[in-house]
């Protein structure tokens, strides 16, 4: 059960350095017990951990978009070209 | 949430619309590698493949790290011609997708003639850990696919891109590196020229900011 209690002092700083690792699972088994531990008692740091994990979810949901079309054609058209004069150079 | 944050992440990672092939295929270090190889020895849609992810990184790499979208073609251009050239002479093609971020990064730097990851100014952490009154919740909507998707990722896509670009160049290449494209924070360590305990620094501290700048633009 979570304590309404909301702390932002030495001890949540010190451990936020460590949710970044937690999310990218490169936290030590050890230290990730220990911010579990911290998630599950302090409302403040859980909050901002998953606020750090929707917005990692943000930059993998949007940053990797498809070429716009006309930049995709050009870029198809430059490969080609590129493959083309260098098969011709080779006969 | 404690215990679920690693489930939670990876439930995430399921719903990415590249896994539905409705954006850039994700590419892994290895896919790159059996790419480089195949291409080496003579497959020429495997070639073609590569050099089409090639101009894609750098496409995304000007337009979200650098800014400056007008670049993108002259970077695209350059990608596309070094990749060629390096394909046979690779000894490691595992190496190869590290290679291409650290050119097509190069390239982006020569373009603009200054260096994108020197910091305007170094952030205190003080101004991005939670307050009790601080915690936003961000919502991130599942694109799906249709017509209402595309608006949904577009709508999605200025905020990333807005928050990107007020990030600090030196944590948004890194950002870029880890969170868009995926790399590990070795590769990335290798692309920017820093040790890996730099890069999960400067990670840390550019998903704070960016937390806050998409807290922001809600």
């Amino acid at each position: 059960m979570k304590s309404s209690a909301v702390h932002t002092g030495e001890r949540c700083r010190e451990l936020a350095i460590d949710v970044s690792d937690y999310l990218d699972g490169e936290l030590s088994v050890t230290r990730a017990e220990r911010l579990e531990r911290h998630l599950a008692g302090c409302e403040c740091c859980a909050g901002f951990a998953e606020s750090l994990r929707r917005a990692i979810a943000t930059c993998r949901a949007a940053g990797r978009t498809a070429l716009p079309r006309t930049v995709q054609a050009r870029a198809r058209r430059r490969v080609r070209e590129l493959l083309g004069t260098e098969a011709r150079g080779r006969t | 949430m404690g215990p679920a944050a690693h489930s939670a992440v990876t439930k995430s990672d399921s719903a990415h619309p590249d896994r539905r092939g409705t954006a850039a295929e994700i590419a892994g270090a290895d896919d790159y590698a059996a790419l480089v190889r195949a291409a080496a020895s003579g497959d020429e849609a495997a070639m073609e493949t590569l050099l089409m992810r090639a101009q894609e990184v750098a496409f995304r790499f000007s337009s979200l790290v650098c800014g400056h979208a007008e670049d993108a073609e002259d970077v695209m251009q350059d990608a596309l011609l070094r990749a060629y050239r390096h394909v046979d002479r690779i000894r490691e093609p595992e190496a190869f997708r590290g290679w291409l971020y650290r050119t097509v990064r190069n390239a982006c730097l020569m373009k603009r003639r200054r260096r994108v990851d020197e910091p305007r100014h170094m952030l205190s952490i003080d101004e991005l850990l939670p307050t009790p009154e601080g915690v936003r919740t961000l919502q991130v909507p599942d694109p799906g696919h249709g017509p209402e998707a595309s608006a949904i990722n577009a709508a999605l896509r200025q905020r990333l891109d807005r928050a990107l670009s007020a990030l600090p160049p030196l944590y948004r290449v890194v950002v870029f590196l880890r969170d868009v494209e995926g790399l590990s924070t070795r590769e990335a360590a290798h692309v920017v020229g820093a040790s890996e305990a730099t890069v999960k620094q400067r990670l840390h501290r550019g998903r704070l900011f960016l937390r806050k700048a998409l807290g922001e633009a809600r």
